[in-house]
């Protein structure tokens, strides 16, 4: 018998160190994994996943422990510390699911608290009173027999105990269900990585169940999860080494989808979404429920274009009057083969952008409008001038000619009461033809349509004689008044309007005869480098330093002007305008009193100017 | 000098008027026939002997205006040695440099008057360019 028992003694000791060996093995496997994980714990989940792996180790060492033990009370304090691991496990689990290929979790310690709490309390219940009531009914120790190497306590399960599986396997199922979506929702990669990973988890709550249920029975409805965390424990090192589970690529890409402000959807190769990012669900509204349906159902703008082509296109929604512009980018996803296996779509609101092109658009296209209308308006504004110039200068024509006629006696017989009557009708239409002349010329600089009519190598001298004819003629009415003609011999010839210059002279030589009723009215021309300098100078009473500005301006006069109460006070106005659209100055100098003087120049011809005063007629 | 056949186109009565009285004045002129509408004229224009030596146009003529008139004559070299000159009340630049390039010999600015327009009918059979616009 002693032969027997102790060939049963030998076979239980090589049995109990290959067990023992399976436990160590699983044991440490679990405390390098923990140790791995924890040099990485910078990347969300892996701080999570070495906690995770040292309640494994835990468990694995209560489960040794209690193993080893042979006393009752041992038993039961190793059978307690295996809760910490058991029931720690699954909230770990649960965290880790949450926390993984996320952005880290803020309040993580909130969801420990939370979750620990009623396992703690169930934790320290069973250490405190180990045979109490919610702890433990009728424990007892089967010895060791030829079945069963080790002695095994044994105990009936109180509710308490049901209440926490429910407990624990709630919180498993949770963390199950959050895992497997992820594992949905990822690509590629990480969708491998979170497969193999789940499946390593998985391994010892199957093991887990699988006792429960009584399935597998070793050594007498022994637990054996702890002994597949071993089994578990390499499969997921040996993922986390094949694919670097927390690195930071998978949280940085998803978090970059995160908290992008486009819109991302991912589409398996029939377009139905498969993921999508929190912009899509504020902007496009989408919706968990969204996940496996059709892209182009759920969104109809965008079954035109699911085509699995490389694309980017402007879609414009919503009504007109408030319409929404996305930017949306195409992106299909290909296999190592080229086989096409989903697309990546981008949806970019670019409403504020593109309404501001719109309203810059209509805003442009409206100043064109503007533009048109005006140039038309100035087309008509010219036309209307010129022909209000015929219209109104035609029966004055008729006035003159005919009144002139009959001053000379042609029509018969006047006398001389009848012929000053008659000039001075003359004089008037005359000087009505002169203020419609002025008015049409301020008229035209005002709306810029005065256009000079260029000549090169104008002769001045041949110009002066008429205008000298003119200023002696008005001269001849003031005898107090001299003409003197201050005038260089040979002055070089001038470019210009040959017209608007003697149209210059005549109106600051008639100004000067006005206003001067004693003295002398000078007009000399000198030749002063680049240009001509034209003066006149009378011994009128002068121009207070007040007024001289004024008299340039259109439509004004001053105190002595309206006195004279001739002229429209347009003649300074357009004689300053003309002088300088030929390149030249206008300016008076004058003390009250004193007289005044004129003065303007006039560039001599350069083939440059001559170029330049063209182009400026032409346009 | 031998006074000369001249014609004047003008629409509006009373300047055909004043011109009526103006030519009596005009020793160069002998013979002066006015016409009132410048379709007519062109029609007839060509046909007329002898040739005109002097041919005055008003420019705002309807329907077909001085210019018009110009280049048909310009295009018939019997009116190669005529003088045509334009007659008008309109100064505006645009016009009077269109005057020039369009090709007229020379352009009287109304209202005329008597005492200059014999002198510039005279200067112009002189064969000077005579740019009265002013």
């Amino acid at each position: 018998m002693s032969q027997v028992r102790y060939e049963i003694c030998d076979i239980v000791s090589t049995q109990t160190l290959a067990f023992f060996f399976l436990c160590f093995a699983s044991l440490i496997l679990s405390l390098v994994v923990a140790w791995f994980a924890w040099r990485q714990r910078r990347f969300a989940g892996a701080g999570t996943f070495a906690v995770l792996s040292i309640f494994q180790a835990l468990w694995t060492l209560g489960y040794i422990g209690e193993l080893a033990a042979t006393g009752i009370k041992q038993k039961m304090f190793w059978d307690s510390f295996q809760n910490i691991g058991s029931f720690s496990i699954p909230v770990a689990l649960l965290i880790f699911s949450w926390e993984y290929g996320r952005a880290r979790l803020t309040n993580l310690w909130r969801w420990w608290i939370v979750l620990m709490t009623l396992p703690v309390i169930y934790m320290v219940i069973v250490f405190v009173d180990p045979l109490g009531g919610y702890s433990r009914l009728n424990a007892v120790i089967i010895p060791a027999s030829e079945t069963s190497p080790f002695a095994a306590l044994q105990y009936g399960y109180p509710r308490a105990l049901y209440w926490m599986f429910i407990y624990v396997y709630l919180v498993l199922a949770v963390a199950l269900i959050e895992l497997i979506r992820r594992i949905i929702m990822a690509r590629g990669v990480f969708r491998t990585q979170l497969i193999l990973v789940t499946a390593g988890l998985l391994i010892p709550i199957i093991a887990s169940i699988a006792t429960l249920a009584g399935v597998v029975e070793i050594y007498g409805q022994r637990d054996i999860s702890p002994l597949t965390f071993g089994f578990s424990s390499l499969i997921v090192l040996a993922t986390l080494r094949r694919y670097r589970l927390f690195d930071l690529v998978p949280v940085a890409r998803e978090r970059v989808a995160e908290v992008m402000r486009d819109s991302v959807l991912t589409l398996d190769s029939q377009d139905r979404v498969v993921d999508f990012n929190p912009s899509a669900r504020r902007m496009l509204g989408a919706e968990i429920t969204l996940l496996g349906k059709s892209a182009g159902d759920s969104y109809p703008w965008l079954a035109a274009h699911l085509d699995h082509t490389d694309k980017e296109i402007d879609v414009e929604l919503g009504d007109k009057t408030q319409p929404t512009y996305y930017n949306v980018t195409f992106t299909p996803l290909t296999d190592s083969v080229g086989q096409n296996n989903g697309t990546l779509v981008l949806v970019r609101d670019v409403t504020a952008r593109t309404r501001a092109e719109k309203a810059l658009e209509t805003l442009y296209s409206e100043q064109v409008q503007v533009a048109e209308k005006l140039r038309a308006v100035d087309n008509i504004k010219s036309q209307f001038l010129a022909s209000m110039s015929h219209e109104l200068r035609t029966p004055l024509n008729a006035i003159l000619n005919f009144t002139e006629f009959v001053a000379l006696g042609i029509l018969g017989e006047v006398n001389d009461a009848q012929v000053d009557a008659l000039n001075k009708s003359i004089d008037s239409g005359r000087h009505l033809l002169s203020l419609i002349n002025d008015v049409l010329d301020m008229t035209k600089i005002e709306s810029g349509m005065m256009k000079l009519f260029v000549e090169p190598d104008i002769n001045i001298h041949a110009e002066l004689r008429q205008v000298i004819a003119t200023a002696e003629t008005l001269l001849s009415e003031k005898p107090e008044v001299t003409f003197i003609k201050d005038i260089d011999a040979n002055l070089p010839t001038l470019l210009g309007d040959r017209r608007r210059l003697r149209q210059v002279l005549l109106n600051l030589i008639s100004n000067a005869v006005k206003f001067t009723d004693e003295g002398s009215v000078t007009l000399s021309i000198k030749h002063r480098g680049e240009n001509m300098l034209f003066a006149v100078t009378d011994t009128g009473p002068g121009i207070a330093l007040a007024d001289q500005s004024m008299i340039f301006e259109p439509f004004r006069q001053t105190e002595t002007g309206i006195r004279h109460a001739t002229g429209t006070g347009l003649g300074l106005p357009i004689s300053k305008r003309l002088v300088e659209s030929h390149g030249g100055r206008l300016w008076v100098e004058s003390e009250p009193g004193d007289g005044a003087a004129f003065y303007f120049t006039i560039p001599v011809s350069s083939p440059e100017l001559t170029q330049q005063l063209l182009d400026t007629a032409k346009a | 000098m031998t006074p000369m056949n001249s014609l004047y186109v003008e629409d509006d009565p009373l300047s055909r008027e004043v011109m009526r009285m103006m030519v009596k004045r005009v020793p160069h002129i002998a013979n002066l026939t006015i016409f009132d509408d410048s379709t007519d004229f062109l029609t007839r224009v060509h046909q007329l002997n002898p040739t005109p030596t002097l041919i005055l146009l008003d420019i705002h003529v309807y329907p077909m205006d001085g210019f018009t008139m110009l280049s048909q004559l310009r295009a018939d070299p019997k009116f190669s040695q005529t003088r045509i000159i334009a007659l008008t009340a309109s100064v505006m630049n645009e016009e009077v440099s269109q005057l020039r390039t369009r090709g007229f010999d020379g352009a009287i600015a109304k209202p005329l008057s008597l005492q200059s327009f014999p002198d510039l009918i005279a200067r112009i059979i002189n064969g000077e360019p005579v740019w009265h616009i002013i």
